[in-house]
This record gives C-alpha cells, sequence and structure tokens, in this order.
C-alpha cells in the first residue's frame, strides 16, 4: 500500500476569532510504500507529530490530500475513515497511549475488538507478541502497574496486533533502554521488510540505522530528502546532521 | 472483555470511585422524585379516604371539646380521645331543624389496654340503625352488619378475625379488619351501639371513665348529620348552633379543609425541595461528567487512534450514563422503599395528615417513572459530555498531550 500525502498543510488559530495563524506544517508532499521504513527526526515543535496525526487520519489538515492505494482519507466520513484506520493504519502514540480499564491484554486485544469480538486465535497472536517484546508476564496486569518502557512496548505490541499495511510510529523508542530500542526497532525493521510501509519519527540516532528513507524536519518543513541507506550511509547522514 | 460494547461495564466496574460517586447522585435523583410524588400522592389518598368515609355534611360535638380543639384530632385522625355529651341532642336537633337528612350518634370509649394491644385504643361505636358514615365502609370489609358483641377492627390492630379480645373485661368476638386509612383509626376498634354500651357500663364500673356524672346510656359523643338537598349546609349547621346548647355544630368540610390546607402546604413544599434538588443534582451530574470525560480524553483520543468512531465514543460515554443512572434509580427507590417501611409512621404522625400509600401498582408506574425521569436527566447531561467528546480532535488532543 502507498501512503501519500500531497500538498499538505496545517495551521492553528493563534488567537480565539482566528485572525493570526501558526503554521504547524508548510506545504509539504511525502509519499511511503510497502515494505519501507522512513525516519522523520528534527527538532521538538518542528511539525511531525502533526505531519503523523495527518497522515495517520488523525488531523485535518488545513489543505491539500492523504491517499491510501488512491483512496482520500479525508473525502471518507468519520465512521468510514475510523473502521479504515482500525484495518490499514495503526499508529502509535508519543507517550502513554494505555487504556487503564484493561489489562496488558487487553489492551492488545482493543484493536481486534474494535469491529470484531475477542477470539482464540486473536488471544494467541497477542499473547505471541507480548512474548515478542518481552512483556508475556505482564499479560493480566494492570497498566498502572507497568513501567514506562514497558507501556511503550505494549503500546507497539497493540498496534502490531492487526498486522496492519502501514504503521505510523511518534517516537516508539523514547522511554526505552538499548536493548528494548533494539527489540523494537528490530519489530519494525521485519514489519516493514514483510510488506508493511512504517514511519518512524524519532529522536533516537538508533533508528537511522534501520530506515530506508530518512527526512529531517524543522519548523514545519520537511527538509532533508530522501537517502538510501545501509549502516555506513546512516553513519553518514548523523556525520551531516550532527548527531550521534 | 469479549467486545467494545462491553467497554462501559469494564469501565464502571474498574473505576469504583467516579461510578459509585455518579450512582450516588442518580440515586440522589431519584429519592428525591420518588419518595416526593410518593409523599404527595400518599397525603392526597388520605384526605381522600378521610373525605369518603366522614360521609357526614355538619359533626356536632360538646361545645367544650371544640373550645379546646380536641375534637379534630379524634374525628379526623382517630387519635385516642373521648368527649361527652347528653343524649337528648340527638333528639332536639332531629326535631327542631329542618333540612336533615339522616342524623346519628357516635360513641368513642379509649380502652386504657386492650387484650390486642399495648397502647389506647379508640372504640368508636355507632348506631347500624341509623349510621351513614362508618357503615358503608364496614360493609366494604365485612358486608354484614355487626351483632351484639361483635367488633370490626382496624388495619394495624394485630388481632384475627375469629379471635376474642378482652375490652374492660368484656370479652368482644373479631368479625372482621377494615382497610388501610393511614391515620390512626387504623388502631381502632368498632362495635354497635349496644356493644359501646355495655363497654362504657363495664369502664364505668372500673371507675375509667367519668361521663360527667352521667348515665352513660345518656351520653353520647358526637352527632353527624347529613343535610337534605336544597338546604344550605352553612344554615343548617348555623340554625344547629342557635338552637342546640351546650354544642358546637361545625362543617365536616371546613374540617377537612383545615387538614387539606395543611396538605396542599406539604405538597407545595414536597414540590419546590424536588425541583431545586433537580436543579442542582442536573447541574452538579452536568459538570461531573465533563469534568470525567475533560479527564479521560487522552484515553478518548487512544480509542480513536486505534479505530474507534466518533460515535463509537458517545455510545461509551451515553452507555456509562444510563447503566449507572439506571442503577442509581433502582438504588434511590430502594432506599426511598427502605426509608418509608421504617419511619412512615413516625412521618405521618410528625405531619399531622392522613397519610396512605397508593396501591403496589401506582407505586410500580411512579418507580417506572422515575427510573426513566433520571435515566433521561443522566442521558441529556451525558449528551451535552458526549457531544464535546465526540468533537474533539485527536490529532489535537495527542499533540497538546506531548
Amino acid at each position: 500500500m502507498e501512503l501519500k500525502a500531497k500538498g499538505i498543510m496545517k495551521k492553528f488559530p493563534r488567537m480565539r476569532d482566528g485572525a493570526n495563524f501558526f503554521y504547524a506544517l508548510h506545504e509539504t508532499d511525502f509519499s511511503i510504500d510497502s515494505g519501507t521504513l522512513a525516519v522523520i527526526t528534527g527538532r521538538s515543535g518542528g511539525g511531525k507529530t502533526t505531519l503523523l496525526n495527518i497522515l495517520g487520519g488523525l488531523l485535518q489538515p488545513s489543505s491539500g490530500t492523504v491517499t491510501v492505494d488512491g483512496v482520500d482519507l479525508y473525502q471518507m466520513d468519520d465512521r468510514k475513515l475510523s473502521a479504515f484506520r482500525n484495518k490499514y493504519i495503526a499508529v502509535i502514540p508519543q507517550g502513554v497511549s494505555a487504556v487503564y480499564t484493561l489489562t496488558v491484554l487487553e489492551n492488545i486485544l482493543l484493536p481486534t475488538m474494535m469491529y470484531g469480538k475477542r477470539t482464540d486465535e486473536n488471544v494467541g497472536r497477542a499473547e505471541e507478541l507480548l512474548q515478542q517484546f518481552g512483556i508475556g508476564d505482564l499479560r493480566d496486569a494492570m497498566p498502572s502497574e507497568l513501567s514506562g518502557g514497558e507501556l511503550r512496548r505494549m503500546a507497539i505490541a497493540r498496534a502490531m496486533m492487526t498486522e496492519p499495511a502501514i504503521i505510523l510510529a511518534d517516537e516508539p523508542t523514547g522511554d526505552l533502554d538499548d536493548e528494548n530500542t533494539a527489540v523494537v526497532l528490530k519489530m519494525l525493521r521485519k514489519t516493514a521488510d514483510d510488506g508493511a510501509a512504517v514511519l518512524v519519527i524519532s529522536h533516537d540516532a538508533d533508528t537511522l540505522s534501520y530506515a530506508d528513507q530518512i527526512y529531517r524536519m524543522d519548523g514545519g518543513k520537511l527538509t532533508s530528502h530522501s537517502l538510501p541507506l545501509g549502516k555506513e550511509g546512516a553513519s553518514e547522514w548523523r556525520r551531516m546532521n550532527c548527531m550521534n | 472483555m469479549k467486545s467494545i460494547h462491553s467497554l462501559p461495564f469494564v469501565n464502571l466496574i474498574k473505576k469504583p470511585a467516579r461510578s459509585i460517586a455518579l450512582l450516588i447522585l442518580s440515586a440522589f435523583l431519584a429519592v428525591s422524585a420518588f419518595g416526593g410524588s410518593l409523599a404527595v400522592m400518599s397525603l392526597r389518598n388520605g384526605i381522600d379516604s378521610l373525605e369518603s368515609r366522614l360521609g357526614a355534611d355538619i359533626i356536632v360535638v360538646p361545645y367544650e371539646a371544640a373550645t379546646q380543639g380536641s375534637y379534630e384530632s379524634v374525628i379526623l385522625q382517630g387519635n385516642p380521645g373521648a368527649f361527652y355529651m347528653s343524649n337528648s341532642v340527638l333528639g332536639e336537633i332531629a326535631e327542631e331543624i329542618e333540612g336533615i337528612e339522616k342524623i346519628s350518634a357516635q360513641y368513642f370509649l379509649v380502652s386504657a389496654k386492650a387484650g390486642c394491644c399495648s397502647v389506647k385504643v379508640q372504640i368508636i361505636g355507632f348506631d347500624p340503625a341509623t349510621d351513614f358514615s362508618v357503615t358503608p365502609w364496614i360493609e366494604r370489609s365485612y358486608g354484614k352488619e355487626l351483632s351484639d358483641g361483635d367488633v370490626i377492627v382496624g388495619s394495624l390492630v394485630e388481632v384475627s378475625t375469629g379471635d376474642d379480645i378482652k375490652l374492660f373485661d368484656r370479652k368482644v368476638n373479631v368479625v372482621g379488619q377494615l382497610e388501610r386509612t393511614g391515620t390512626e383509626l387504623d388502631t381502632a376498634i368498632y362495635c354497635n351501639v349496644n356493644t359501646v354500651k355495655q363497654l362504657m357500663q363495664a369502664a364505668q364500673v372500673k371507675q375509667l371513665v367519668d361521663y360527667n356524672g352521667s348515665d352513660p346510656d345518656k351520653v353520647i359523643s358526637s352527632v353527624l348529620v347529613k343535610v337534605r338537598d336544597g338546604y344550605d349546609i352553612d344554615d343548617v349547621t348555623a340554625e344547629i348552633n342557635l338552637h342546640v346548647r351546650g354544642i358546637k355544630a361545625i362543617r365536616a368540610k371546613s374540617m377537612i379543609s383545615s387538614v387539606s390546607d395543611s396538605l396542599s402546604g406539604v405538597s407545595s413544599a414536597i414540590g419546590v425541595l424536588i425541583a431545586v434538588i433537580w436543579g442542582l443534582s442536573l447541574i452538579i451530574m452536568a459538570i461531573s461528567f465533563s469534568m470525567i470525560n475533560n479527564e479521560r480524553k487522552k484515553e478518548f483520543a487512544v480509542l480513536r487512534v486505534l479505530g474507534a468512531s466518533r460515535g463509537m465514543l458517545s455510545s461509551i460515554v451515553f452507555k456509562e450514563a444510563i447503566l449507572l443512572t439506571f442503577a442509581g434509580s433502582v438504588c434511590g427507590i430502594l432506599l426511598t422503599l427502605l426509608i418509608g417501611a421504617l419511619f412512615s409512621d413516625s412521618l405521618t404522625s410528625s405531619i399531622g395528615v392522613p397519610f396512605l400509600l397508593p396501591s403496589v401498582g401506582t407505586m410500580a408506574a411512579i418507580g417506572a417513572a422515575t427510573v426513566a425521569a433520571t435515566m433521561l436527566a443522566g442521558a441529556l447531561t451525558a449528551a451535552i459530555s458526549a457531544h464535546k467528546v465526540s468533537k474533539q480532535d485527536t490529532g489535537v488532543i495527542l499533540r497538546g498531550d506531548n
């Protein structure tokens, strides 16, 4: 599946009457295809999360279109767009994103229960993901009992639950140690290799070595071009952008 | 959890403090609506029962009883009490006053202790040959005329039909039990004139009662008068007061209207109280839902991210509100019934007006209406909050959270 944004722009009114605007995202084109892992990096407040939310069908752009295999997300009504997102697009929001009244297992099963029922098959897959992310023994724990890192891993496992065609991850390794960062990035890489389009927003330099395309975003502008990278390319890119 | 439809149940169970607070608020609404409606209806029923039971246009009592005001509580409320006047009053009214259709005497006697009861019991004697007040009421429960030595008891007298009880050491036979009136008359004992005379004699022998120095056979307690059509009741009342000495004739309607006035005051107060409670509770409920859902913005945003539509979010908020208000209103109704069962007697005596609960069917209907009204209140207040939740832009919430 190809996720394509054309001429998208987002402005927010600064004042109540909307006389003055803040441009979170200047007119931008972006696309990502199946089997690709793209990373967007850049300073905080640069518009990365805004771009991710627009691509995920969560934030209506002020102008421009977002299509998935030619289907315009923002032409769909809310019910259709929500069902479409549930089926094809997994968004991993920044920070904690647990539903605190559900157990870890139920949180991971949640995407499959939005438009269906809990099945043994789904429980089996959820348990598999729990093991892969190293939180298998927390199956029946409540989110309030988990550490920040464990909650992040739970959110990523949940995003992978429906085997979506598109994964949009906002700082997925933000609260993780090196070991768990590697586990998560390897999983995201594998997901891309299995055919998903994966977009990762990250400040973490380790992410770059897993990327097929790298972008930089500052001041609401997607400035850097995508580069075909291997480990050496990533190292070169980090040097060019003064990152460790 | 089996599906997203179970999420509202899970949310309520897993957030007990939040749920209990809203449940108490809903119960409070239900208690005020159900309890208030029940109280007003019971008071109205009490007055209706009083009016239909009294049946007389004019009541004549000894002058002293009228000046002391004791007759009202005895005649209307059935509070134990007795007063006496010469039985010649009956003949004087019948012979000297025009426009009398029916006239009958009643006899009151207070038993200090009866075989049936641990408290004072009011004994009311009437003449079946002339009575038009008690007889129709008794006929509904007993269907026959009371024989000498027979008594019929109020609904709250703890005896069974067929039992013998002793009054002033005289044995009388209980032949029936009357329907509930909501007044002290529910603890009274009724008998015919011959039986009450025997009891009055027995009480005199035991020196428990003094009939103003008269022979018990020559005294009566009150006279009930039914005025013939075409005659003005006020005029007849005035005529009696003018021509018969030592008595006071009172128009029955004016007695009831004083009770009705206090009833209408109590009803209005209850109505205002209900309105204030509902107004405040609705505001509190709307603010509570709004605050709770504001706190849950991130949770709702997460659900949106996972594919929940705005409609699904509204449905979750709505279902939670409906479940809570349903459970709360049922608890409120049960609590009201419990409070009613425990305190209705003291409530009745403290407000001083007859209190007669409506039928079970009517109470069920009021209960159903209360549940519906409370759920509607919950739904309306939740709707405002659900609308806000559904309008929130997920991207903005997630962005703001970051």
